[in-house]
């Protein structure tokens, strides 16, 4: 087991270890108890889509996966890291997962390209050049590379989120969580940034996405995750949750959105 | 209880020790410092005195303290070889500074009373006080049965006072007890009250200057003036002064300078209002100067204090948060003016020693502006977007690299108009300061219409300072916050 205190080795080595393994997680906010024993795994490599009804601990879920949320019992391993250990940094386990918010989150007293190169320099201390560099990279790959030096309130949503994306990616994260990156984007601009979570997956990133689009988790996930009232109710394969959905709380929640 | 106190003694001198090093030079070039009389190798006595108490003491066009009083004091100086230092801060306050061993002596024109006579030691009388009554010229008053019924001002805590408050023992009047002679000529020529009772001299003097009253009663003897020190102390400088009083009354130098007061050489103050203002503008530039340092000092002060209190009250630390609670709580729940008092009067003599009034000054604006920053800076970071702060950290950002990099200039740039706000708050509440006699600029500007009696229109000209210098230093404010915060 790597020392987490030092480590900056990968998570994982071995293509088929479980990359992420959740064990009876539990999380209350005061006596409101959100998530109620939830158990799964993620491979490496694995692009994993979590679906269920508004409330139903999704989010939670993912906030848990890269500390954002404090663990009320149970455990999360991330590799060789236990998040439910108090001694291990926090700050070196978030070096190797990204996380893009369904607000975007820029940081609006910085241009786009700051935005992406402040992780890379305060975080590895790359030198300003080569974490411009790089940023520059990112904005092409996402389609933005003529906005390196606008500010964040003069892009669109479909924009913002891609430059999200770009600085997540910076860092070089083994695993990427997505927490409803299209639920605040006018439907126009859906498709810009599925498009690159798409190329995302096709590249073999590890990812676990809370989402409302049934199509494109249906296109993208090896797996689906079905959650309701804070357990994990059902997961398989798209074509069996959404083909021959089992459980009825699961029927009728796509009966709903589908 | 004795502990803390001590404690509270040590945290306080360590504060003031450090203000003082900050505020030496600030504290030479105060012209007030000035040294007069005898001797220049003789010992030097502090002697504090009145702001407002013309022909006693009072400031000319120049900008100098003159006066019966002072001329006095110097005179006796200059025959007994010792040295005087003048601090003019009003007659309450310089006898509570007596008490606080913030001087040595007051000389104010003070009755010698026995409430008096128990707290200070006397000199031998070097004036016998006279009272009467005035109204506006043609007011048909000419005494006490006339004001049944009218207010009637007099001067707080004054023997103007007790004779009021004897008087209307017989007859039924209101009493309005104002703090100077200005105030209560404004009072009655403003017509608020229907005459005023105080020192004959005083009056006098006031007329000769144009302040459109006139004597309506038969003087009331009242008793003699005397120098004061406080009781038990100061013994040597009390038998100098009696010694040297004795001498210029039989040289007849005493004579003279009561003679140049209230003889009536001297008319009205024949300038226009811009020779007026030429006239006061020399003395009002210093006191715009110390009101401009006293509060860039102390908004210095208060914002690092501010930052600090501000970063404690979002601590999770729960003691931090609670001195911090309670540090705002203390100085937002409480009067400015009761902290000027209580640095300059009351900390002396918990602490044994003297304060200069620049460091209680500083003291009190700092404090009470570093409250009202503390919760500024408060509400700023706590008002940005926690996402921000999540995206941070979720880009594996330390607690600090966080909220250096991301959430404080957002937060700086939301306080900015707050900031420039209590900026103006406190440039303004500086002349509160004149209540423990600070040299800024309406202090200055009491001094020059308690000589001349033209309030309204010092006044006005102060007023037109105090403009000008808040809407230029907004503008460079919000020149500076443009520039820095695109």
């Amino acid at each position: 087991m790597p020392n987490p205190k030092t480590s900056t080795i990968p998570l994982v080595t071995d293509d088929e270890t479980n990359v992420i393994r959740i064990e009876n997680l539990r999380k209350s906010f005061g006596d409101h108890e959100v998530l109620k024993g939830v158990n799964a795994n993620v491979k490496t490599g694995e692009v994993v889509c979590i679906i269920g009804p508004s409330g139903s601990g999704k989010s939670t879920l993912l906030r848990c996966i890269n500390g954002l949320e404090t663990i009320t019992s149970g455990d999360i391993w991330l590799g060789g890291f236990s998040l439910a250990d108090n001694n291990v940094d926090l700050n070196e386990v978030r070096k190797h997962v990204g996380m893009v918010f369904q607000h975007f989150n820029l940081f609006p007293n910085m241009t786009v390209l700051e935005n992406i190169t402040l992780a890379p320099t305060q975080v590895k201390k790359y030198s300003q050049d080569r974490a411009q560099q790089e940023a520059r990279e990112l904005l092409h790959r996402v389609g933005l590379e003529d906005k390196a030096d606008a500010r964040p309130d003069s892009l669109s949503g479909g924009q913002k989120q891609r430059v999200a994306i770009a600085r997540a990616l910076a860092m070089k994260p083994e695993i990427m969580l997505f927490d409803e990156a299209t639920s605040a984007l006018d439907p126009e601009m859906v498709g810009e940034v599925l498009g690159v979570i798409r190329s995302l997956a096709e590249e073999g990133m590890t990812m676990v996405l809370v989402t409302h689009e049934m199509g494109f988790a249906r296109e993208v996930a090896d797996r689906v995750a079905f959650i309701d009232s804070g357990v994990i109710q059902e997961h398989g394969s798209p074509e069996q949750i959404f083909g021959n959905p089992t459980s009825d709380r699961l029927k009728d929640f796509l009966s709903k959105v589908l | 209880m004795r502990q803390g106190k001590t404690f509270l003694s040590f945290v306080f001198a360590g504060l003031i020790a450090l203000l003082s090093f900050f505020m030496a030079p600030a504290a030479l070039a105060d012209n007030a410092a000035e040294t007069e009389g005898g001797d220049p190798e003789g010992e030097v006595y502090v002697i504090g005195t009145d702001t407002t108490f013309a022909p006693f003491e009072f400031r000319d066009p120049a900008g100098e303290l003159v006066g019966i009083d002072i001329d006095l004091m110097k005179a006796i100086a200059e025959d007994q070889g010792f040295r005087v230092e003048f601090r003019s801060m009003g007659f309450n306050a310089a006898l509570q500074a007596l008490s606080a061993n913030q001087v040595d002596g007051v000389i104010a024109g003070a009755g010698i009373t026995e409430e008096r006579q128990e707290v200070y030691d006397f000199s031998d009388p070097y004036f016998t006080g006279e009272l009467t009554i005035a109204a506006v010229e043609g007011s048909g008053i000419s005494g006490w049965g006339d004001l049944e019924g009218e207010s009637v001002a007099v001067k707080t805590g004054s023997l103007s006072e007790e004779w009021a408050r004897e008087m209307q023992q017989d007859h039924d009047f209101e009493i309005n007890a104002l703090d100077q002679t200005t105030t209560m000529v404004e009072s009655v020529k403003s017509g608020h009250d229907k005459a005023l009772v105080d020192d004959l001299p005083i009056i006098a003097y006031g007329i000769q200057q144009g302040s459109g009253l006139e004597l309506v009663s038969e003087p009331e003897p009242t008793g003699d003036y005397g120098f004061m020190v406080n009781k038990g102390e100061n013994q040597e400088l009390l038998a100098m002064f009696n010694e040297g009083l004795n001498n210029l009354q039989e040289s007849g130098e005493y004579q003279e300078i009561l003679d140049h007061y209230i003889g009536g050489e001297s008319g009205p103050d024949p300038s226009t209002f811009l020779g007026l203002l030429a006239t006061s503008i020399p003395a009002l530039m210093v006191g715009l100067r110390n009101t401009l340092l006293i509060t860039g000092i102390s908004f210095a002060i208060a914002m690092a204090l501010g930052l600090m209190f501000g970063f404690m009250k979002l601590s999770s630390n729960i003691i931090l948060r609670g001195i911090a609670t309670t540090f705002i709580a203390i100085f937002r729940g409480t009067p400015v003016l009761v902290w000027a008092f209580f640095f300059y009067f009351g900390l002396p003599q918990v602490l044994g020693t003297p304060i200069s009034i620049w460091v209680a000054g500083a003291l009190t604006l700092s404090l009470n502006g570093a409250a009202y920053i503390a919760e500024i800076v408060r509400g700023s970071v706590q008002s940005v977007d926690p996402g921000q702060a999540e995206a941070a950290r979720s880009l594996a950002l330390t607690q600090g690299q966080s909220m250096r990099k991301v959430v404080l200039p957002q937060a700086f740039k939301m306080m900015t108009p707050s900031l420039i706000n209590q900026l103006v708050i406190m440039l303004k509440d500086s002349s509160l300061l004149l209540a423990i006699g600070f040299g800024e600029l309406l202090y200055q500007a009491q001094q020059i219409y308690a000589a001349n009696f033209r309030t309204t229109e010092v006044l006005l000209i102060v007023a037109a300072i105090y403009f000008v210098a808040i809407w230029l230093l907004t503008g460079l404010a919000n020149y500076a916050d443009r520039r820095v915060n695109k």
